[in-house]
């Protein structure tokens, strides 16, 4: 430009300046970009590295603990279950069973470690009437050292289980009055009873059966047989240990306090007192009555197990009642697939039990290897 | 020694390769700055019209897309849009100045009776005289004496006893609304062909 206006001079160092700036600006953004791609890159690599680490961590912890032992999801059950804050309740079941099936157990978990555990010093529980079921141990709940006995005693399960189950089965056209037949000598010869049952037209129908629980499965293995087809089945238990236990310790807390109650109601010398006394024993009496009937119902559906049995004629017309209609259990699916994540991390937190160590091990090896190295190189 | 690449070229260059632009600004510059001075009448319009379209095109110039027309027809668009904002508003915009961090310079004195140079005043002055009609005394007396009888500046301001600052303003103010009112009467300052 050959010009003599000053204006238009000075106006092209200004767009000059801009585009100076301009430039600077761009520079500075694309470094930028190259350092966030960059840090983009190192941090990729920071979470490869340790997602590799979780997964061969994921795989030490399930090979440790399929090793050997036929029940390995237990122990990630109960990995899993404790990081579930869970570990009162499972704890008990998992020493008990462990130890009753002569598996090793982790470490932490060791025999006779009871978190709900009765002082050691508490008496001992006495087997209460219609205790005497397939799953019931009524125990020794206090004596910790249950699993290390002399002599050979067969190890006690503690554990109550309320089971339950519900199965629909089809039978043949016109065969809908044998299979009731059946059905009630199944429950007969297994010790059971039937409750309740509704039918439709004589050609389907649904019973309620109280099957004493340890013969369960098997009643429930008869009544397959019954059917061409079974519908649906399911089979579902309550872990109600830990409430039992808990019933057990406020009874013992309140006989303790009946028997403290009735010396100083012995020794009461005036109306007053013994009025006072007698109330107050008349308190505690009740309450023991009250948690004795709760034990008595913890023992009666432990020992006894409710079985909801559909039976229906293959081309029946369907009452579709809501226990014939097998639906989908969104609880139960929740359950499955809380659990299944319990079990990952359960065998990724055993894994790291062996991984940190090996891993700590490996970088002082390098880590001399690498000094010897340099000493020689620089002598 | 001087830059071969075609106007459209640099444009497209200038969106990575900012310093691009100041050969396209050094060959169009002039041009564009008479091209306002014709329109408006006005050198310190004018000369504001001009830097505000270079920063409005710098500040665009990664919108631009070589289509092969000329890239100073791309320049010449942004230049209208400029000046049609002028005649809606009576003022020149200043935004993309603003934006690209420009500061805002003064018409230096010298440069008015430069940029009157670049207007060719001999095809409208029976418009004018005509348009002179509509405007007030004072700005009427300045552009007759500048633009009718081409006295200088310091001639103007004896003649009208004012300091000279205050007679360029009169004038500049003058074009200004000279070039309002041969807008709306559709009489163009300038015929030149657009580039």
């Amino acid at each position: 430009m050959n010009t003599e206006i000053e204006y238009l001079k000075q106006l092209e160092t200004d767009l000059k300046d801009a585009a100076t700036r301009e430039t600077a600006r761009v520079e500075r953004r694309a470094l930028q970009g190259a350092i966030h791609r960059n840090a983009g890159r190192t941090w990729m690599r920071v979470a490869g590295v340790a997602a590799a680490f979780l997964v061969v961590a994921a795989a030490i912890g399930f090979v440790v603990g399929g090793a050997g032992s036929s029940n390995s999801p237990l122990v990630f059950d109960q990995a899993g279950e404790a990081v579930a804050g869970r570990s009162g309740q499972t704890l008990s079941r998992a020493v008990g069973d462990a130890t009753a099936g002569g598996h090793e157990l982790q470490p932490g978990l060791q025999p006779g470690v009871e978190p709900n555990a009765v002082p050691a010093s508490a008496p001992p529980l006495k087997a209460l009437p219609g205790s005497s079921g397939g799953l019931d141990y009524s125990a020794d709940l206090g004596d910790s050292t249950v699993g290390q006995r002399a002599g050979g005693q067969q190890q006690q399960d503690l554990s109550k289980i309320v089971r339950d189950g519900r199965i629909g089965i089809e039978v043949p056209d016109g065969k809908f009055g044998d299979a009731v037949g059946d059905l009630t000598f199944i429950a007969e010869k297994h010790g059971g009873f039937i409750i309740s049952s509704e039918t439709q037209n004589e050609r389907s129908g649904t019973f309620v059966l109280r099957i004493p629980a340890k013969r369960f499965d098997r009643a429930l293995g008869d009544i397959r047989h019954l059917a061409t087809r079974v519908r649906f089945q399911q089979v579902q238990g309550e872990d109600v240990t830990a409430e039992f236990i808990d019933q057990q310790a406020r009874l013992r807390i309140l006989e303790a306090r009946k028997a403290l109650l009735f010396d100083l109601f012995q020794k009461a010398n005036t109306t007053e007192e013994i009025l006072r006394m007698g109330s107050q024993l008349d308190d505690v009496q009740l309450r023991i009555e009250q948690i004795q009937g709760q034990i008595r119902f913890i023992n009666d559906q432990v020992a006894e197990s409710t079985l909801r049995v559909s039976i229906q004629e293959r081309n029946a017309p369907t009452a579709a009642t809501p226990d014939d209609v097998d639906n989908p259990d969104l609880g139960s699916s929740v359950d499955l697939a809380v659990q299944g994540f319990l079990r990952i991390v359960g065998a990724v937190i055993v894994g790291l039990g062996y991984l940190i160590p090996l891993t700590v091990l490996a970088a002082i090896v390098w880590f001399v290897v690498w000094s010897v190295r340099r000493r020689r190189a620089m002598s | 020694m001087e830059d071969q690449r075609s106007d459209s070229e640099l444009l497209v260059v200038s969106a990575t390769e900012p310093g691009a632009f100041a050969v396209l600004y050094r060959r169009h510059a002039e041009d564009l700055l008479r091209y306002f001075a014709r329109r408006t009448l006005d050198p310190e319009s004018a000369a504001e019209l001009t830097a505000e379209t270079f920063a409005q095109a710098f500040a665009s110039r990664t919108t631009y897309r070589d289509t092969g027309a000329n890239g100073v027809a791309w320049i010449y668009g942004v230049a209208r849009h400029q000046l049609g904002r002028f005649f809606r508003s009576g003022r020149v915009d200043r935004a993309a100045r603003r934006r690209l961090g420009m500061p805002e310079r003064e018409l230096p004195p010298e440069d008015f009776e430069r940029i009157e140079d670049l207007v060719d005043f001999a095809p409208i002055r029976g418009a004018i005289a005509e348009a002179l009609a509509t405007l007030r005394e004072d700005h009427r007396d300045a552009l007759r004496l500048r633009v009718i009888e081409q006295r200088s500046y310091p001639e103007v301001a004896r003649e009208l006893s004012c300091t000279e600052e205050n007679a360029r303003q009169r004038v500049s103010r003058g074009l200004r609304r000279l070039a309002l009112v041969l807008q709306e009467k559709g009489l163009q300052p300038a015929a030149e062909k657009e580039s």
